[in-house]
């Protein structure tokens, strides 16, 4: 068998993309594991967000891999504490330096770790803290390839020893500004510059630390801001933050703004040249045209995203959605629409809109309304190379499957592979037959079904499962 | 060189064992290193020597490269996104169904011929083959010899029982 290089066999494992594979390579030969055990490492730390989605037992176990990595000699902090880590100590030391792997570090696990190594034992709070403390110095020291950090403490790391280091090389950061306040983030800022990513969750101040901290970034090209939608008191516009989007605007590639649009002014849109990925959900805010939206429109209209590929709506009225489309430079890629407010018309006009500016369009996710059913030939012929398509409906009349399908039969491009629905579209056994028949005739590849649940509604029956796995198979 | 320029005019490749093949500069163009050589020599008579292909795997990736003649070349901006929605087409599929060893070799021939699209392909078939197996699995597919001693091979298994049953 001719022997593969270590360069590819690292390809064919970023190929496989689960952990349980990658696994199974790390214990095939010496050669497997060189290449396997840090891709292991790295696809779980890549994922490891939220420590509870796993079983006590292997979280221990994984921490106390790195508790290997803990200075644990006598003199030392832990062990002065009474502290003795690791608590299964490796009859060797670790075959790797496995700190180099975790490219991904959450202030969630670190707290986790240290509650379950010191295990609820007499005066375990304080020896929590001295472990948390000796965690992040290990992280903040051995750590060279840590490039995302989700910060969830009021802790104030930047004081930590070899913290400038470790911030003044990260690329991406997750903050919540409930945990990190305003004078964290302003000395933060002084270290922390080279972000390309900054995820801030939970926004619920208009800080000027804040400000600072986004305005100070050099390389910021993603930014995601979700406002915190459990807090009542915030009726007005977060001034300052968005001053310093404005000012951001023009070299971002990625905007998410969530759940409440409106908490930031509009006037950034003007900016948003360079726009690849734009993402607004309203879902928490007004659900109807207010002075807000309307502002909104005012400034969308004189905005253009020559760049823009992908696009995702929640909650917005149809006349936005249709004017960021119109505004694109028909470069757009996929369009992702949840939960609409829009009439008829307005549904119309979205699906006309679609259909003239998005001639590139892979997949889309739209709502379509039972008297619009033909209008969807439009698309259908205008996006040849979309792929995906997955239909909503928000209207109580159930909207005429069979009819869809015979548009779809009729007037799809032929490297559509994937059909989504919600359980509100209506497919009778008949219609549903005659679609498959169509297609088949047409000797086109065949095409995927899934249908959404709905709890209200169950129109798609193991009959109609039975019939799409017939055809799937012929 | 563009591939109007380059039209109906060829280049002989020489396998490592000194058979030659005259190809098309487009089809041979696939390769991102043969398309560099031949922009940065021009127009010669003198074949191309491969010392790392030997004929049989030349003739098969130079009829991977005459299919796949017409693709756009791949950006090199975009090395992650292209790995991820690849999905191997029929054609593809049936070009890559054969013996394990040529399996290997057209991957090694790709990857030192440059040729980013058709190692991504190979790369994903032997992922498939990778998937949910056993190491011992692992193992028998590929006719490998486990050179792990025992502790090496219990040490390992500890350091990364986490992963076992999460």
């Amino acid at each position: 068998m001719a022997s593969l290089v270590r360069d590819v066999l690292l390809l064919i494992f970023t190929e496989l993309n689960d952990l349980d594979s990658l696994h199974s390579c790390s214990l095939v030969n010496k050669n497997w594991c060189q290449v396997a055990v840090p891709l292991l490492w790295k696809s779980f730390s890549d994922t490891y967000e939220n420590p509870y989605n796993y079983k006590r037992e292997s979280r221990k176990k994984f921490y106390n891999v790195i508790a290997h990595f803990l200075p644990n000699n006598p003199k030392d902090l832990l062990p002065q504490n009474n502290i003795l880590l690791p608590l299964n100590k490796f009859p060797k030391e670790p075959m790797f330096k496995y700190m180099d792997f975790l490219t991904s570090l959450s202030t969630v696990w670190i707290e986790d770790m240290a509650k379950l190594l010191i295990n609820d034992e007499v005066g375990s709070k304080y020896k929590e803290r001295i472990l948390e403390f000796e965690i992040y110095k290990l992280i903040f020291n051995r750590c060279n390839n840590a490039k995302n950090f989700h910060w969830y403490t009021k802790k104030r790391l930047y004081r930590y020893p070899n913290a400038k280091i470790f911030f003044s090389k990260l690329r991406s950061l997750e903050i919540s500004p409930r945990g990190i306040t305003s004078k964290t983030l302003i000395k933060l800022g002084k270290i922390c510059q080279n972000l390309t990513n900054l995820e801030i969750h939970m926004c619920d101040e208009d800080t000027p630390g804040l400000a600072s901290f986004i305005k100070i970034q050099k390389k910021l090209q993603s930014l995601c801001l979700e406002f915190d939608e459990e807090n009542d008191e915030v009726e007005e516009q977060y001034i300052l933050l968005g001053n310093i989007i404005e000012k951001k605007a023009a070299t971002l590639k990625k905007v998410i703004i969530q759940p409440i649009i409106t908490l930031i002014s509009p006037i950034f849109v003007l900016s948003l040249k360079n726009i690849q990925y734009l993402a607004l959900s309203n879902e928490y805010g007004e659900l109807y045209e207010n002075v807000e939206l309307c502002e909104w429109k005012r400034y969308l209209n004189m905005a253009s995203f020559p760049d823009l590929q992908y696009l995702e709506t929640t909650c917005l009225p149809s006349s936005i959605t249709c004017l960021i489309i119109e505004k694109s430079g028909r470069n757009i890629l996929e369009i992702n629409i949840h939960s609409p407010l829009e009439s008829e018309s307005d549904n119309r006009k979205l699906i006309e809109v679609i259909s003239i500016y998005c001639p590139k369009l892979i997949k889309l996710t739209v709502n379509v309304d039972y008297k619009n059913l033909g209008e969807m030939s439009k698309i259908f012929s205008s996006c040849k190379q979309l792929e995906k398509l997955f239909l909503t409906t928000n209207v109580n009349i159930l909207p005429n499957g069979d009819e869809l399908l015979r548009v779809m039969s009729e007037a799809s491009p032929m490297v559509l592979q994937e059909f989504k629905f919600g359980d509100k579209w209506n497919f009778s056994l008949k219609g549903l037959e005659s679609f498959f028949e169509t297609w088949k005739s047409k000797n086109r590849p065949p095409i995927k079904f899934n249908h959404n649940w709905d709890e209200l509604v169950y129109s798609w029956t193991d009959d109609h499962d039975k019939m799409v796995e017939k055809y799937m198979k012929v | 060189m563009t591939s109007e320029s380059s039209e109906g005019k060829k280049v002989t490749l020489k396998s490592c064992d000194d058979v030659e093949f005259k190809v098309e500069i487009p089809v041979a163009s696939r390769s991102i290193l043969l398309k560099n050589m031949i922009e940065d020599v021009g127009e010669t008579d003198q074949s191309i020597p491969l010392p790392n292909v030997n004929e049989k795997v030349l003739k098969k990736v130079l009829e991977w490269c005459q299919h796949h003649v017409n693709d756009p070349q791949p950006t090199n901006d975009d090395d992650d996104s292209r790995r991820r929605n690849t999905e191997i087409d029929d054609w593809d599929q049936r070009f890559l169904n054969v013996e394990q060893d040529m399996l290997f070799e057209i991957i090694l021939a790709a990857n030192y011929l440059d040729i980013k699209p058709l190692l991504d392909i190979g790369c994903k078939t032997v992922a498939n083959m990778i998937k949910g197996k056993s190491p011992e699995e692992i193992r028998n597919t590929f006719n490998i010899v486990n050179d792990f001693t025992p502790e090496e091979e219990e040490q390992i298994r500890k350091e990364n029982e986490w992963a076992e049953d999460r």
